[in-house]
């Protein structure tokens, strides 16, 4: 066979494992600093500095900046030598290295300023969003055209995941982005309330599975045979950890949303599509565990392997701790609690960040020809990180159950036994400064890490890898072998049996529940039947279905596609449509313009990052909170308001309760009013103001997503706004003296407060003619 | 005292047979997918097949690295 060589393109990994530690090192320090704000609230340092603005910059540092750029240096090593082809592009692996930074960047400065649209791990801005999507398909295109120009016919499991991450994360990104622009640095969500509560949340969620998950399986499958020196344990149970994964996972959103308003067709689904997830997660994590037999005895001495080891033990806890909180009992207990936080940082300091380090410490000194630095150090890391990392999973595990039997525990005459909802916050205190001791030896651990990692780059020169590979590429030799037919892999025997029974099974959404229990049994069967009938009538002469699709990228992706968008389709295709339908029988009315405003100073702030604005059916919720939440009660929020986090109390009903005074000083000196209370101070809302002028446009906007605003309250909205905002101004200074002036935030956020759970008020609808009475809303 | 635990179980509704089920049938399909799985390509050439993409990561580069 003749052969060429060829060399890598590794610098651009080599930069991308620069970027992840330097933005690593950054997202873990303002985490520990967030973590610090929770257990010493003077650390806050208003307004850029405060929690609900840090908190997003945190999440999104560590998620895109540490782990995007760990992932896009993986990806792009291994599948390279995977496909035994150059990167096909260095420009566009450039357009794509400098690109994501600048978004980085742009994420940096915009959510410390309190631009953000309030969507967890979607915060950024639509300017910014569309620099994402054209970032990712600059990624895209560069992984695909490599791919056609592979010398290598069979796709290595690691692709597959790779492919699925592209696919996915470029259709969640863009769905949950969709947004109308308010003006150059702010939108609304095309999606109100329970849809964009759905459509956040199989965002979110899948965010963690396409981009905290796959691309990192993919590097496990890839990084550990070589770390461990032997093959993957069992090539054949990777393909179905690979397909259940991405079909299952999709659907699995809505256990973000158990007892919330969503329907319960759509809970249901979340919930058992989640227990469904724990069978091929495991069957991933026995597969990496077990690939490394024979090589135990490395991990005493082998800081690499110790590294991945553990990551993929704590990504089989974490996948089945997700089954176990997404069952709705658990979840009534454990929903808003610091036990989901506690969850979240097992996979992502665990999983992620031990694969990350492993990962980089089996790089870098062959990126650079050398050997590691200290070895020493890189088991001090793991022992420190390791320790770091119990540390915050139990305390989080520990305040988790404690808030919430707090918040359910009654008297015996039936009464909430901790009223005040303070008492609770205070008694997670001790396990906060915890938390934040298990954060700082994992930061410490991971600051080494760069350290170790730059004296190992310093000691050695970049090498770029060179190889012998067929000369030939895939589409030089494709005319002289026998080709199979698309059609016969896209609609070949198993993609039928499934298709068959997916639809029986669709058929559910229509019948009755006896129709249902045959529509079951008789999917069941033709299940079990088909995958015999497949097995006794394969040649064994002949290559497997699977096998001949391992060869074909582009039927490859197109099934991928398919089985990626299915769920999401299932899901969100529903809620929209009904969505209009509800907006036609809608009892609640529009925000006031001044209400609008305040409730975007209310997302600027992050107010959401600690309060929920949802009720669930339990009485200790009804006791402490009022009446359960309903759709209706959010139809208008573009974005959604439900928030993941009940730091501080669930204020869904809190219009009314409390008078304007009382908001104002709480605002200004939460301690006032709250003794005790964690909050960070907002005094700057009574300084930092706002046009009038500038609110029409933003009731254009939603009056343009279907919230009903007649075109004369458009017009009239800065006169309106004005003049309720004059009355509360007025009135503050009338009962305590206070000047605050009435183009404010804080007016404005008073205004929407008071609104919340209530139809308007006589003065915060200036067109009503109603009683002076306050309605709850239906 | 599984009869106790079952009555128990069932009393608050006889609609909590259907996750069971479902459960059951999961586990089940999932079962047979995978044995199929594991048993596919036994023969010479799926053997072969099979070494060689496992054995990918393996056979991608020139140097090995000696950690200390």
């Amino acid at each position: 066979m003749e052969t060429e060589r060829i060399t890598y393109n590794d610098r651009i990994s080599r930069w991308f494992i620069g970027a992840s530690v330097t933005w690593g090192i950054v997202g873990m320090l303002v985490g520990v600093i967030v973590a610090l704000q929770l257990a010493f609230w003077q650390s806050n340092l208003p307004p850029y500095l405060s929690f609900g603005r840090l908190r997003p910059l945190h999440t999104n540092a560590v998620i895109f900046a540490f782990v995007g750029n760990m992932l896009f240096a993986g990806v792009y090593y291994s599948t390279q030598r995977l496909l035994k082809a150059r990167l096909a592009s260095d420009k566009l692996s450039w357009i794509h290295f400098w690109g994501w930074q600048s978004i980085i960047v742009s994420a940096a400065i915009t959510l410390p300023l309190g631009i953000t649209q309030s969507k967890e791990y979607a915060e950024l801005e639509w300017p910014i969003d569309i620099a994402i999507a054209l970032v990712w398909v600059v990624f895209a295109v560069n992984f695909f055209w490599t791919l056609a120009r592979r010398r290598e016919k069979q796709l290595y499991v690691a692709i597959w995941f790779y492919i699925a991450t592209l696919i996915a994360i470029a259709v969640l990104h863009i769905v949950n982005a969709l947004a109308i622009p308010v003006g150059p640095l702010q939108s609304y969500s095309v999606f109100g309330g329970v849809q964009d509560a759905l459509v956040q949340w199989w965002y979110g969620h899948n965010a963690v599975a396409f981009f905290l998950t796959t691309p990192i399986l993919g590097i496990m499958y890839y990084f550990l045979p070589k770390a461990a020196d032997r093959p993957v344990f069992s090539y054949r149970l990777s393909i179905i950890h690979f397909w259940a994964l991405v079909f299952l996972y999709i659907w699995a959103g809505p256990h973000h949303l158990l007892y919330t308003a969503l329907p319960d067709w759509a809970q249901t689904l979340g919930m058992v599509f989640s227990v469904m997830l724990w069978a091929p997660s495991w069957g991933g994590m026995i597969n990496g565990l077990f690939t490394l037999r024979g090589a135990w005895d490395r991990l005493r001495t082998d800081p690499v392997l110790k590294f991945f080891a553990a990551a993929i033990t704590f990504y089989g806890m974490a996948t089945f701790e997700g089954p176990l909180l997404s069952i709705k009992s658990v979840s009534g207990l454990a929903h808003y609690t610091d036990w989901i936080i506690g969850h979240v940082h097992a996979g992502a300091l665990g999983w992620n960040g031990f694969m990350a380090a492993g990962m980089f410490y089996w790089m870098v000194p062959r990126l650079f020809g050398t050997k590691l630095h200290s070895q020493k150090s890189a088991n001090t890391h793991f022992y420190l990180a390791t320790f770091g990392i119990l540390l915050y999973v139990v305390s989080m595990w520990v305040a988790g159950v404690t808030q919430g039997l707090m918040w359910r525990a009654q008297t015996e005459d039936g009464g909430l036994m901790y009223p005040n909802f303070l008492e609770t916050v205070l008694a997670l205190k001790p396990m906060y400064w915890t938390r934040l001791v298990g954060g700082t030896l994992y930061f410490v651990g991971f600051v080494m890490m760069a350290w170790n990692l730059y004296k190992t780059a310093r000691s050695g020169a970049p090498v770029d890898e060179e190889v012998e590979v067929p000369a030939a590429t895939l589409q030089d030799a494709a005319s002289s072998q026998p080709h199979t037919p698309w059609h016969k892999l896209v609609f070949g025997a198993p993609v039928v049996l499934t298709l068959v029974v997916g639809g029986m099974l669709s058929t559910l959404a229509f019948v009755n529940e006896m129709a249902s229990t045959f529509i079951v049994v008789m999917a069941f069967g033709v299940a079990l039947l088909g995958s015999i009938a497949l097995q006794l009538t394969r040649k064994s002469d002949r290559p497997t279905w699977h096998a001949l699709l391992e060869g074909r990228a582009l039927v490859f992706t197109v099934l991928t596609v398919g089985a990626v968008l299915i769920g999401g389709v299932a899901e969100i295709v529903p809620m929209v449509v009904t969505g209009s339908r509800d907006l036609k029988v809608t009892k609640n009315k529009p925000y006031s313009p001044l209400e609008l405003q305040g409730r975007d100073v209310y997302v600027a702030e992050g107010c959401y990052t600690c309060h929920s604005q949802m009720i669930r059916p339990f009485v200790w919720e009804t006791a402490r909170y009022g009446k359960v939440s309903s759709a209706d009660d959010s139809i208008f929020d573009h974005p959604f308001q439900w928030g993941s986090k009940r730091t501080g109390p669930d204020l869904a009903r809190e219009g009314g309760l409390r008078s304007d005074l009382w908001h104002y000083r709480h605002l200004v000196d939460p301690r006032e009013v709250s003794a005790g209370s964690i909050m960070p101070d907002y005094a700057h809302l009574e300084r930092h103001t706002f046009k009038f002028s500038g609110i029409e446009a933003k009731v254009r906007v939603m009056r343009s997503l279907g919230v009903p605003y007649s075109v004369k309250q458009v017009q009239q909205a800065p006169r309106d706004a004005e003049a309720q905002a004059i009355l509360i101004a007025t009135g503050l200074k009338k009962e305590a003296n206070v000047e605050v002036p009435a183009d404010s935030k804080m007016v404005a956020v008073i205004a929407y407060l008071q609104r919340l759970g209530r139809l308007p008020t006589p003065q915060s609808d200036p067109g009503a003619t109603n009683e002076n009475t306050v309605k709850e809303v239906n | 005292m599984l009869g106790w635990f079952a009555s128990d179980f069932f009393a608050q509704s006889p609609l909590l047979a259907f996750p069971l089920v479902g459960l059951t049938i999961f586990i089940t399909v999932f079962g047979v997918i995978t044995l199929r799985t594991i048993h596919m390509g036994k023969g010479h050439a799926g053997k072969a097949r099979i070494q060689h993409l496992a054995s990918l990561p393996l056979n991608d580069s020139n140097e090995e690295i000696q950690h200390d």
